[in-house]
């Protein structure tokens, strides 16, 4: 690593809003409001004639220009075949994310008067590979320097951890988005933040319980008006009801009813939504996110965490009253709902901060190991390893904080050690004794990272010429299951060489580094030939398309 | 699951097919963008996500020539297929014979001659219109849970439709039961107009009709079966890693499972649901038919018959479209009727009849009434002279009755009484005589049944209350004796023995004196005789006596209400399904052994495997069809070898049958098996591997240096004239094989066969994939 003096901003990049925020020079992190004075901005991208619009403005024009507005995009992140066609252009969700990106950084850059480079953007702990490679494209994409792609619940368990650094607990953090939905279990500790277990679904969030509204909506307008057309085959009636739900179901997290109108083709129906229908429409939604916390539950109890003391909220749509009284029901304990809409934003923020001071100190101590830079990451391992004395690090650290005016304490906090796990399994295709291809997984999801895993595979013939090799992720928590369960990621091929036995070992090694990247090596043992993979996906903006993206952002401003 | 065909898909045109590449590439982008835009659509949202991802197979079929041609030819095939059902009309005729409870071997000959089809074809339509017969009862119910209740009077009508019981129709159904339409029940809870869309919209996109579909289970099927299976598929769901629009969908109906089948009353609100949804469907039809704003006779009968497949009778059908057709303001046409002046007619002749008659007996009445005295006086005398009583009483009974309307009749009937006064009291003595020589001798039983039978024959008696007197005091007895029984059994017996004598006591005596005393002995054996159950169930289980597993249960259920009985209740079902599984195959195996075909019988048993491929009695199934495959193998092996045999005489005498089963080609002086694997086994499955195994184990005409041959030596016998007897569609590993580069672990072998062309020819193969072997050896 070598000296970053740049600050790092963090950014929640969310389904419906995105924030940025930074820590300011009390060591507090502070959200940036954009242009507009607002803490947060919706993620809607509107492509207005030959200038590009997001926020607000864009989230209204969606009524007006229906054909010309694109939201939720993080919904289609990493789904290579999405594209968006506007005067014949084709943009992918990288490109399109990469608009709401530039947007943020933007606005702070007018506010702070500083330039924004590096940045830590948050996603869902459920995303996989490919979702992760499409985050940091679209950093990329923005001219970012991206340091890290961090999970949101990790962020908001940072966000919450450094107001109480005393206390030691285990939380679960309830994260209901826009678009998705995360339970996490997470240990948090004084000089650490260890997430134990992590599922989800990225396809559901508040957009979910606002599609109930839409449909209900559909129906109450059917009936008072007689008609039978699907109304929702109108763009407009489509994203004006979507609008009219979205704003509904925030009054009805205050109140018992709201009045909703609904226009369309001149006619207009006024109606009354009933917090008590709304429930019950969104009631099994509800049960989904509770099915995936109890699973959650069942795995976390496998690692031998068998206990939490704390739930907390996070997360926009976690302010309907009913998710509160769900999860109390379920789990007999009141959850705190904590900054829902910014913890996430300042956690990242935290983070971002901390890998700053911690470049920093070791900037300092490098001279006092005889390891290079490089080699240093871990200070408390280098102080246990008694490679380094307590005191150098006390002066080292003590120097950082006079140099960038941070108090002692905030600075040796830096050292936080943050501890992840892997959401997914991966594994590689190879064939059982049955002759059958099955997927076997070399690392398990909620696994923690880094980690290395070997195993492993034989030839099938004398004088095999190569080995193919299909990496996979999955989901499920078991060593062999069916191909049909994974998503084929990358494949690779090892050549051999000649007159090689049958039975041959062939070991493959799966090494995920801390953000969830994973690089394979494949070795046949007879020469040590090997093959390595670093997993650029795919299923991510790459190629023409890529440059072309990168072109276009370059000098685009964003309004 | 079938997806959906590309044609179609992109709107291009299919007769004829579009070829331009060009135009179809535009078409794709075309979509791509349309599907992209509605990613995020309420409704159609997860549609575009399936959509989306089938881009790129769309495109892999769309380029390629030949993929595409079989695309647009399965797309005029769907098309076709819309406009007529191929079985539709079939179907019907089957339905209208079977109206009459069963369908003779005759009318399934004739329906096939009608129809030009083989006879098994309507077999096989009508054995699968037999499955359907449950899953139409419970349709018939389900669409009339619609209005939130049934009545007795639509149960009956169901039961007898399908010439079932009413109590095991009862049993389906899942809602309140009326005696009338007129109760009144409380209106239930319906579904969310909302939730019904979003479930309606979900099932289509994984094409599925309702939930229950959707879980894969019956619609009775009791509401912690559809939680634990909902529970179920939602996990398995979470383990998928490819989130698609499938997995999505199928997640979100998963959801809708959990919430709605979580409780009574919500199944309810969804079953009334679904039941609306039947409905609407049949409304759609009528707006169809009636699409000039008139519906014609025809058009009402088929209607009928629609709102028939949905579960309505035929009456109420009928009623049903009239009513719609009148709120939407559509004619019917009326059929002509028939005229009613015959039955007028036929009326106004009886009435002329029955004047006559009357005449005629009033008549012969004044003509006897004359005789009757002198005739009294007659029997008077005859009766005098008669010493035993019922030859008098039967005497002035023959009076009585032929003279009915005689004055002297009442003092006759007097002179009847008088005597069966003395028949009685002198039977009574004799009675009570014999009564006490039985009683004597302990046969109590006896005893008693005699007064019994007493008061039975003359149930005017006035020995009624001695009689009465007389039972009693019997009946103590005897119970005092039983009790006495169950006692001394209660002290040594084993707890079934001890429950069979309880039990047998308190069905003789149910108002008997000991009850108390049997009732605490009862109470005592609830665990002695629960673990007696336990015991016994599982020795009954391995010899699979379901029947006595049942009567077991059911008698501690009898007796017992707690927390053992409703364990043992939670059994019960189980053994009662072995019960009727073991039934089924009783009554497969005789449809089988029917059969005079082998394979017939088999196809028997598979049917109904897949039909209910979790049977407990699978076991036993499948070695039924071990044994008919290897029985109807060894059939086929027999002719096969008899068409090849036939065939080498056609070869000039190049090819003669040396030994049993050993082929000599006289030209090369090779041997051949007359057999290859797969007419050995058709159903074998040859690897590279397993064929070398398999001729290195053959034995064919006592020779054991069986090898697999040359790719020439293969060319030598099917492609030089005269040719060795071919086989249809199989490919024969050959002794060359060679590795790949790439191709995993597995090893390239040349191969000889013919797969899609009907020539013979040299290819190469993975040593993984399905071949099979014709042997050959050097003498």
């Amino acid at each position: 690593m070598t000296q970053q003096a740049n600050r790092i901003f963090g950014i929640d990049l969310g389904t419906t809003y995105s924030s940025i925020a930074y820590v300011d020079e009390f060591g507090k992190a502070v959200i940036i409001p954009n242009a507009e004075n607002e803490r947060v901005t919706p993620s809607v991208v509107f492509f207005d004639e030959d200038s590009i619009v997001v926020g607000d403005v864009a989230k209204e024009s969606a009524k007006l220009y229906p054909n010309d507005v694109v939201s939720f995009i993080k919904r289609s992140m990493g789904e290579p075949n999405f594209v968006f066609v506007h005067n014949g252009e084709e943009y992918h969700p990288e490109e399109i994310s990469a608009y709401i990106l530039k947007k943020l950084a933007q606005d702070a850059e007018q506010y702070l008067g500083e330039k924004v480079t590096d940045v830590v953007i948050t996603c869902p702990a459920y995303f996989g590979i490919n979702e992760r490679e499409a985050t940091r494209k679209a950093g990329e994409i923005a001219g970012f320097n991206v340091r890290q792609i961090i999970n949101e619940p990790t962020a908001a368990a940072i966000a919450y951890g450094s107001l109480d650094s005393t206390q030691d607990s285990v939380a679960l953090v309830y994260d209901l988005g826009g678009g998705t939905f995360d339970v996490t279990m997470i240990d948090i500790r004084r000089d650490s933040v260890e997430v134990i277990c992590t599922g989800g679904d990225h396809h559901l969030g508040g957009k979910d319980w606002d599609d109930r509204i839409v449909a209900h909506l559909v129906e109450l307008f059917q009936a008072q008006t007689g008609t039978t057309a699907d109304i929702l085959e109108d763009p407009d009636t489509w994203q004006d009801l979507q609008l009219s739900a979205e704003k509904a179901k925030k009054i009805l997290s205050r109140r018992e009813r709201t009045p909703i109108s609904i226009t369309h083709g001149g006619e207009r129906v006024k109606v009354l939504l009933e917090r008590k229908k709304f429930e019950e429409i969104t009631e099994d939604l509800l049960e989904r996110t509770i099915e995936f916390t109890k699973g959650m539950l069942e795995e976390a109890k496998a690692k031998r965490y068998d206990h939490f003391d704390e739930i907390i909220l996070v997360g926009g749509s976690t302010r309907m009253p009913q998710v509160v009284k769900r999860i109390e029901k379920e789990f007999s304990v009141t959850p705190k709902i904590y900054d829902p809409d910014e913890a996430v934003a300042k956690g990242a923020a935290i983070y971002g901060w901390k890998l700053g001071l911690n470049d920093r100190l070791i900037q300092r101590l490098a001279g006092k190991t005889l390891r290079p830079i490089q080699q240093i990451e871990d200070i408390p391992e280098l102080i246990e390893n008694k490679e380094l004395s307590i005191e150098d690090v006390k002066k080292a650290a003590q120097q950082v904080a006079d140099e960038a005016g941070y108090t002692l304490p905030s600075v040796e906090s830096a050292m936080l050690r943050v501890k992840n796990v892997t959401s997914k399994s991966f594994g590689v295709v190879a064939h059982n004794p049955q002759n059958r291809p099955v997927l076997i997984n070399l690392v398990l999801r909620n696994t923690g990272v880094p980690v290395t895993a070997k195993k492993n595979f034989y030839t099938a013939v004398e004088n095999q010429s190569s080995v193919l090799i299909r990496i996979m992720e999955s989901e499920t928590s078991q060593v062999e299951v069916p191909v049909e369960y994974g998503v084929e990621i990358k494949t690779a091929v090892l050549n051999l060489p000649p007159n090689l036995p049958a039975d041959l070992p062939i070991e493959i090694t799966f090494t995920l580094n801390e953000e969830g990247r994973l690089h394979m090596t494949a070795m046949e043992t007879r020469e040590s030939r090997q093959v390595e993979v670093v997993l650029d996906t795919a299923c991510v903006i790459s190629g023409e398309a890529l440059e072309k993206a990168m072109a276009r952002s370059q000098n685009l401003v964003i309004h | 699951m079938e997806r959906d065909n590309f044609y179609i898909l992109l709107d291009l045109s299919i007769d004829p097919p579009e070829n331009d590449s060009k135009v179809i590439w535009e078409a794709i982008q075309r979509k791509k963008a349309e599907w992209s835009r509605l990613r995020n659509h309420p409704t159609k949202g997860l549609q575009a996500q399936k959509n989306i991802s089938l881009i790129p197979e769309i495109q892999r079929v769309m380029i390629s020539r030949e993929d595409r041609q079989k695309e647009a030819l399965a797309a005029r095939e769907i098309l076709k297929k819309g406009k007529e059902s191929k079985y539709a009309e079939i179907d019907r005729h089957i339905d209208i014979l079977m109206g009459k409870g069963y369908i003779a071997d005759a009318d399934v000959l004739r329906l096939a001659e009608i129809h030009g089809i083989e006879k098994e074809v309507i077999d096989d339509r009508i054995n699968a219109k037999k499955e359907e017969r449950f899953a139409r009862i419970d349709l018939e119910i389900s669409l009339r849970m619609e209005k939130g209740y049934v009545t007795e009077a639509e149960i009956a009508k169901i039961a007898k439709r399908h010439a079932m019981d009413v109590e095991e129709i009862k049993r389906r159904v899942r809602c309140p039961i009326t005696k009338t339409d007129k109760e009144k029940i409380e209106q239930p809870r319906l579904l969310d107009k909302a939730i019904e869309k979003t479930i309606v919209e979900n099932l289509k996109v994984i094409k599925k009709n309702s939930l229950y579909e959707f879980l894969g289970l019956p619609e009775t099927s009791p509401l912690e079966t559809l939680q634990e299976k909902a529970a179920l598929k939602k996990k398995e769901l979470a383990d998928i890693s490819k989130k698609d629009a499938e997995v999505t969908a199928s997640s979100i109906l998963a959801g809708q499972c959990l919430t709605i089948f979580r409780t009574d009353e919500g199944r309810y609100a969804y079953d009334i649901s679904l039941a609306k949804a039947r409905r609407a469907f049949i409304d759609s039809d009528i707006d169809v038919a009636a699409i000039d704003g008139k519906i014609r006779h025809e058009y009402f009968e088929i209607l009928i018959k629609k709102a028939e497949e949905i579960g309505m009778e035929r009456k109420e059908a009928a009623d049903y479209i009239k009513t719609y057709s009148k709120k939407k303001g559509y004619a019917l046409e009326q059929k002509p009727e028939k005229k009613q002046k015959i039955i007028m007619i036929a009326a106004a002749a009886v009435l002329g009849v029955a004047a006559l008659l009357l005449l005629s007996f009033y008549l012969t009445e004044l003509h006897r009434k004359n005789a009757v005295k002198s005739e009294y006086r007659a029997l008077l005398a005859q009766v005098e002279k008669q010493p035993v009583l019922e030859k008098k009483l039967q005497l002035l009974k023959g009076y009585a009755a032929t003279h009915q309307k005689a004055e002297t009749v009442a003092e006759a009937k007097a002179l009847i009484r008088q005597i069966e006064s003395q028949i009685d009291t002198r039977d009574f003595n004799r009675l009570v005589e014999e009564a006490e020589k039985l009683t004597q001798n302990g046969a109590y039983e006896k005893a008693l049944a005699l007064f019994q039978g007493f008061l039975e024959k003359n149930p005017g008696t006035q020995y009624r209350n001695p009689a009465n007197d007389h039972i009693q005091r019997l009946l103590e007895t005897i119970e005092k004796r039983d009790f006495e029984a169950v006692t001394a059994v209660v002290l040594s017996g084993t707890a079934g023995e001890k429950i069979s004598a309880i039990q047998g006591y308190q069905q003789k005596h149910s108002n008997g004196p000991h009850q108390e005393q049997i009732r605490q002995m009862i109470e005592e054996m609830s665990d002695e005789y629960y673990l007696f159950v336990q015991k016994e169930l599982p020795l009954h289980e391995k010899n699979e006596n379901w029947e006595e597993c049942v009567r077991l249960c059911q008698s501690y259920i009898d007796i017992y209400d707690n927390s053992h009985s409703d364990q043992l209740k939670e059994l019960l079902p189980a053994f009662e399904e072995r019960i009727r599984y073991e039934k089924v195959f009783e009554s497969l195996f005789q449809k089988a052994e029917k059969q005079d075909d082998a394979k017939a019988a088999q196809k028997i048993y598979e049917d109904y495997l897949a039909a209910y491929p979790n049977a407990p009695t699978k076991g036993k199934i499948e070695q039924e069809i071990r044994r008919l495959e290897s029985l109807s193998a060894s059939q086929a092996v027999e002719r096969e070898k008899a068409r090849i045999r036939s065939q080498l005489l056609q070869t000039a005498g190049r090819f003669v049958e040396k030994t049993d089963g050993v082929i000599l080609d006289q030209k090369t002086g090779l041997m051949w098996s007359l057999l290859d694997s797969k007419i050995i086994n058709p159903e074998s499955c040859l690897t590279y591997e397993q064929a070398g195994g398999y001729v290195k184990n053959l034995s064919t005409g006592g020779y054991r240096d069986w090898r697999l041959p040359t790719p020439d030596e293969l060319t030598g016998i099917y492609q030089t004239p005269p040719y060795f007897p071919s086989v249809p569609n199989t490919f024969y590993w050959t002794a060359e094989n060679h590795s790949r580069y790439a191709d995993g672990w597995h090893t390239i072998v040349t191969v000889f066969g013919r797969g899609e062309s009907p020539q013979w020819e040299i290819t190469q193969k993975d040593a993984i994939e399905c071949g099979a072997v014709r042997a050959v050896r050097k003498p």
